[in-house]
């Protein structure tokens, strides 16, 4: 493939360095979502489709995520000039727990997307409790500890992230004289730890399943939990997140784009600049090996990256997408208020104007700087930044939110060979039984392609250049058992490729050696299942998808609405995938 | 006669199947499947113009262990150990 060679430079230029600027944001983002609250404020639910869940449950997305964004706002100022925001909230939590209330929340016993919200209004009850805890009545504080009460004993959270749903809530409903068990936070801890994989990473679950969760969850709430006075409960274990959390960063700067776009990997792309959260969690806890100032402009990249793509739109609101709407980037459950989750990274705004981060000497991204390569063992991943256009890529050997061994479809969110900031997955039905993209796989007479979850990683590493004129190469190799699927019934998808009946074909081992913007893959058909003919089989490589003809999409797709070009000086990168060419006989 | 494999080279174009862009091309090629054979693919991302790169990759099977000496796009050489196939024999996974 040749095309007309592009120039995608990738700058950022919206970083947001000083605290006005991350304040004057998180305002609009606040106005935005305030236009679209119940009269009594416990609801807000923003315009667009509903959610997958229903209405009432769209509406407690609304409040709770946005409230996550209104106490870092209320803790950043110590709750001085910003009463009426205050005011505004505790009028919802009065309604929300009010059973009589035509815009009471959803209960916890009532569908489990309420636990998931609970931690957010716990939280922010606990962190901001002089303005807003303090002044509610004493029924609606009964209420509120009635309201979360059922968390405590409740055995049916998914084993991932959500443990820290359950830890944050019974930690909140403690320190105000609720119920709470000792015993559910010695086992949720316990979960928590079993999920810490090498280097700081974490899996957010028991499959290969690392993502954004493993910064905007898994790292964010040890520490935030660690401010709720939990020092009894942390059983000084805080030193050790911290540990892991400093760890954990040095590799997750090195995964920005100079233009401070994410990766664009995992589940819940539609969060966005949540992806900024982790760097503020290294600022709150002040982590020893990446300096703050490198720390706020990794945060003021990503949240810049958005901004600079029209991100809040017009109507001041996170729509169901990346840069603009696009909601097949949602799952079926999201609602309208589900991408306010993003209110995570803008957590810095919380770090009081005093707090060292602001005036730290600003620090520029990794890529922005030099060569990336860099091997991550827990992912599998080989990471290669290039300065001159400031993309980032991963290769990817070890992740697929799936089982070593398994044989599920191949998710595209996890599963390809490769993911960059400049580049997204195929995320349409197709890509979802048809893997194409950043594959090798093996492919019939009627087009049906391979899947390769389940695949063993063989390792990852990178060969240092022997000497200043060397050059340093990435290593990383995987073994596949092959299959194609059938899938079964397609229920709601939480990042792991579809179920379904998997037929081997054959096992195929697949290495990548990486430098800079390349990628030389070898691949080796090593055997094939009995019955299965070579003869009828082809081998295909698929390089990066490449999207031609950007545009934001300035409404949402499902309405009509029209699209208009939003990267016209940014074009997309160019991918070429060529055949080693022949050695000389 | 090709290093690793004759390929048919192909561009696959999707619609609406990527939040940055309405319209999709993903490079692809693609070989004969035959067991124990290698095959090789330079892929390439980048965001500056370049020429065309070319590239080329030798593979020793018979040194201990398979040993990859590669010539990149921009002339450097470079010579790498492969991992072993047998994840219970590969090292620094």
């Amino acid at each position: 493939m040749r095309e007309q060679p592009r120039r995608h430079v990738a700058t950022s230029a919206s970083v947001l360095t000083d605290r006005a600027s991350w304040t004057g944001y998180a305002d609009r983002l606040l106005a935005g979502a305030r236009a679209y609250a119940s009269p009594n404020h416990a609801r807000i639910t923003p315009s667009g489709a509903e959610g997958g869940y229903g209405n009432a449950v769209d509406g407690l997305e609304g409040f709770a995520r946005t409230f996550l964004l209104a106490g870092f706002r209320l803790m950043g100022e110590r709750g001085e000039g910003l009463g009426d925001l205050a005011d505004f909230y505790a009028e919802g939590i009065r309604a929300g727990v009010d059973p009589a209330a035509p815009d009471r929340w959803v209960r916890l016993d009532e569908h489990p997307q309420a636990k998931v919200e609970a931690a957010s209004l716990a939280l922010i009850l606990d962190q901001t409790r002089p303005w807003i805890w303090d002044r509610l009545d004493a029924l609606t504080r009964q209420r509120v500890i009635d309201y979360f009460a059922p968390v405590v004993g409740d055995t049916s959270y998914p084993r991932n992230n959500w443990l820290w749903f359950r830890i944050v809530v019974q930690t909140f409903l403690r320190s105000v004289g609720g119920p709470w068990s000792p015993d559910d936070i010695a086992a949720d801890l316990a979960l928590h730890d079993s999920f810490v994989r090498a280097d700081g990473w974490l899996a957010d679950g028991d499959e290969r399943a690392y993502d954004h969760y493993v910064g905007w969850a898994l790292h964010l709430y040890p520490v935030l939990w660690s401010r709720m006075g939990a020092a009894e409960l942390a059983a000084g274990r805080t030193e050790g997140d911290v540990a892991a959390l400093d760890r954990f960063l040095q590799d997750a700067v090195e995964l920005v784009g100079a233009d401070g776009s994410p990766l664009l990997q995992g589940r819940s792309l539609i969060y966005r600049f949540a992806a900024a959260a982790p760097f503020w969690v290294g600022a709150f806890a002040e982590v020893p090996s990446v300096p703050l100032g490198l720390l706020r402009h990794a945060a003021g990249a990503i949240v810049g990256h958005f901004a600079d793509h029209g991100v809040p739109g017009d109507d001041g609101l996170l729509s169901l997408g990346w840069h603009g709407p696009w909601r097949p980037l949602a799952q079926s459950y999201s609602g309208p208020a589900s991408p306010y989750w993003a209110s995570k990274g803008l957590l810095g705004v919380a770090l009081p104007a005093d707090h060292p981060v602001w005036a730290a000497p600003e620090v520029p991204l990794p890529v922005a700087q030099r060569e990336v390569l860099r091997a991550i063992a827990a992912p599998g991943w080989l990471v290669s930044g290039t300065p001159g256009d400031g993309i980032v890529r991963v290769v990817n050997h070890g992740t697929d939110h799936a089982m070593p061994g398994a044989a599920p479809g191949d998710s595209p969110l996890y599963t390809q060979l490769g993911y960059s900031t400049a580049t997204s997955p195929l995320l349409d039905e197709e890509a979802w039984t048809t893997p194409l993209e950043q594959t090798v796989a093996l492919v019939t007479a009627d087009g049906r392609a391979s899947h390769r979850a389940g695949m063993e990683l063989l390792g990852v590493r990178v060969d240092e250049a022997p000497d200043a004129a060397g050059a340093s190469v990435g290593v990383a190799g995987s073994l596949a058992r092959t299959h194609l699927l059938e899938p079964g019934p397609i229920g709601r998808r939480h990042g792991s490729g579809l179920d379904g009946v998997a037929t081997p074909l054959g096992t195929l081992e697949v290495h990548s050696l990486v430098r800079g913007p390349w990628e030389v893959r070898l691949a080796r058909l090593a055997s094939l299942e009995p019955g299965v003919e070579a003869s009828e089989l082809q081998l295909r490589v698929g390089g990066w998808a490449v999207s031609a003809g950007q545009t934001d999409r300035d409404g949402d797709a499902a309405q009509g609405a029209p699209h208009a070009p939003v990267v016209a000086s940014s074009p997309p990168p160019s991918c070429r995938c060529s055949a080693a060419p022949r050695r000389p006989s | 006669m090709p290093l690793l494999g004759s390929a048919e080279a192909a561009v696959v174009t999707r619609s609406d199947a990527s939040p940055l862009g309405v319209s999709s091309a993903v490079p692809t090629l693609t070989f004969p499947a035959r067991v124990g054979a290698w095959i090789g693919a330079l892929v390439e991302l980048r965001g500056v113009a370049a020429e065309v790169p070319t590239a080329s990759v030798a593979l020793d099977e018979t040194a201990d262990g398979r040993l990859a000496t590669v010539i990149w796009p921009d002339g450097v050489r470079t010579a790498s150990r492969l991992f072993s196939s047998d994840p219970a024999m590969a090292a620094d996974r």
